[in-house]
């Protein structure tokens, strides 16, 4: 075949991969060669289809907090930098106990109040931290995780009522301890109820600052704003789903009156619950991998990403919980108007892609103007 | 050019912006062209994390030659994809390009392809291993014929013959398989 040809072949192969064309748009451009073009696209076109496959969404989301804490975490740490090796290491460890020390000093409570862009700013940060590294056992840890993202908004919303510019990176260390603290509460058992209340009302928070903070933002603020707001419902469909799931859990299936004590015998736990949608929740979403790495309930990788089978978002519009309230009882919650979601119905509706969903529901509660 | 030139810049000085667009553009880009690569989920997701995870470590001593990102990362993925080809792990489980039937492919694995995707990559095992680095740059990847270019160390016009030959292979050999 000729230079020509090869090179008419590339243009076709560019235009239906990098462009989106069709065979037949590529074919009407290059008349003469259309005997011979045809079966090579076709082969090209079905061969970028069949390696179209996508990430698993939970695994993309999770796997950019870790990045972006990655990224966030050696900012702060190359910032002012200039030692080398052992020298790095040396200083690390002294600042590490001079930070204890003056853990106990005044600085720090000087810090305590320090917003991004403050001189003692870089202080707080620090301290939080050493507080992570000191902080031991995956509910605690989670706890922290949800202290330092209620810090973050309340810097963001402190920054904004002085109309002070708002770092993207503290967006983004928001949004990635929000995810961490979900991943470690939904493998965290024992409290996991608690853990995933407070993570609603966190993300609900989250949302109600954002919101008001995106209207007045310039452009380019809007779209970083937008993905931490998306990533807020993320994790607030996530943890409103355990939370719904173990308050089923919990709930009685008879009344105790019914029953004399003598005759009461324990109601299993259900084992896999079945959203609106007909989806059914992975069973697995706790069970720890199998010694060759295989999950075999699920065919999710053993990391700390939820077990939502891919696509799936809760849109119900459950109620807000009080404030101070730790673990769901049995009592139904009041209703309350507002919620993370601005679906008006309770339908769990089954979506195609959570990059659509993300962008309807934020669409709407744009317009209902929360 | 210039463009490209001021990206890298920025990646090395890690501006979290400049890594957010190029994470978000090419995450999905790279596991693609891994998944192909490997056949295996799980190691794909873990691949593609370590890949933007060693593009973080070294990009400080990332020199602009002239070559997009796309390129610098997409040697990082191919890198990686070596690199765990060459363990006992990847012998053992997943024979890339050999006779895939179900005896040599998990359950997993195997509930995850379908048939026309295991037709094509049992294909791509009768392409020089030239052809393939194409294949999979251009259509798992998506990258043009310069980026591949320029990761496989080529000429342009090389990566166009290649591409032409690897096709008509490929086609070839489908239509043999579909007939049977």
């Amino acid at each position: 075949m000729s230079k020509e040809f090869k090179d008419i072949l590339d243009t076709c192969i560019d235009r239906i991969i990098l462009k989106g064309e069709s065979v037949e748009q590529c074919l009407e451009s290059y008349p003469d060669w259309a005997n011979e073009l045809e079966p090579l696209l076709r082969e090209a076109l079905y061969t970028r289809e069949a390696f179209s496959k996508e990430p698993r969404s939970e695994f993309q989301r999770a796997a950019k907090s870790r990045f972006m804490l990655e990224l966030t975490g050696r900012e702060d740490k190359k910032r002012g930098s200039i030692l080398w090796g052992w020298q790095r290491q040396w200083a690390m460890a002294v600042a590490a106990v001079l930070a204890v020390i003056v853990m106990c000093g005044g600085t720090v409570g000087a810090s305590t109040s320090a917003l991004p862009g403050d001189l003692l700013y870089p202080v707080k940060t620090s301290m939080e931290k050493v507080q992570t590294f000191f902080t031991f056992g995956d509910e605690d840890k989670a706890n922290l995780y949800i202290k330092l993202a209620e810090r973050r908004i309340d810097e963001i919303q402190k920054l904004s009522e002085n109309q002070r510019n708002i770092p993207d990176t503290v967006l983004n260390v928001m949004s990635a301890n929000t995810d961490i603290a979900y991943d470690l509460a939904n493998q965290n058992v024992s409290s996991q109820g608690e853990l995933v209340a407070k993570i609603v009302n966190l993300t609900v928070n989250q949302k109600r600052v954002l919101m008001r903070l995106i209207e007045n933002a310039p452009v380019e603020a809007k779209i970083m704003i937008r993905n931490a707001i998306e990533r807020s419902e993320n994790t607030y469909d996530r943890a409103q789903t355990i939370r719904e799931r173990l308050q089923r859990q919990e709930k009685p299936q008879i009344s105790p009156q019914d029953v004399s004590p003598s005759q009461a015998t324990p109601i299993p736990a259900e084992t896999g619950t079945l959203t609106s949608s007909g989806h059914k929740e992975n069973e697995a979403e706790n069970t720890t991998p199998t010694p060759d790495g295989q999950n075999n309930a699920s065919a999710d990788t053993p990391s700390l990403s939820p077990s939502l089978p891919q696509g799936t978002a809760t849109n119900s519009s459950s109620p807000l919980p009080d404030s101070n309230d730790g673990v769901s009882s049995c009592t139904p919650e009041p209703q309350k108007d507002v919620h993370i979601d601005a679906s008006a119905d309770n339908q769990v509706s089954s979506l195609g892609s959570d990059n659509k969903s993300s962008d309807g529901i934020f669409l709407s509660s744009l317009s209902t103007g929360h | 050019m210039q463009k490209e030139k001021t990206v890298a810049q920025r990646l090395k000085k890690r501006d979290p912006e400049a890594w957010t667009k190029v994470y978000e553009e090419y995450f999905p880009k790279i596991y693609r062209y891994i998944a192909v690569r490997v056949s295996d989920r799980v190691e794909a997701e873990d691949l593609t994390e370590q890949v933007f995870l060693s593009a973080l470590e070294a990009c400080q001593s990332f020199k602009w030659r002239g070559a997009p990102v796309s390129s610098w990362l997409f040697r990082i993925a191919r890198n990686r994809v070596i690199d765990y080809k060459r363990t006992d792990k990847s012998k053992k489980t997943f024979p890339l390009y050999e006779n895939i039937t179900s005896d040599t492919v998990s359950p997993e694995t195997e509930a995850e392809m379908n048939s026309d995707v295991r037709q094509l990559i049992q294909a791509m095992g009768q392409l020089t291993p030239a052809q393939r680095d194409v294949i999979e740059l251009r259509f798992a990847g998506g990258l043009s014929n310069a980026e591949v270019a320029k990761i496989l160390g080529k000429s342009q016009g090389a990566v166009k013959v290649m591409q032409h030959s690897a096709l008509a292979a490929l086609r070839k050999k489908l239509s043999g398989l579909r007939q049977s």
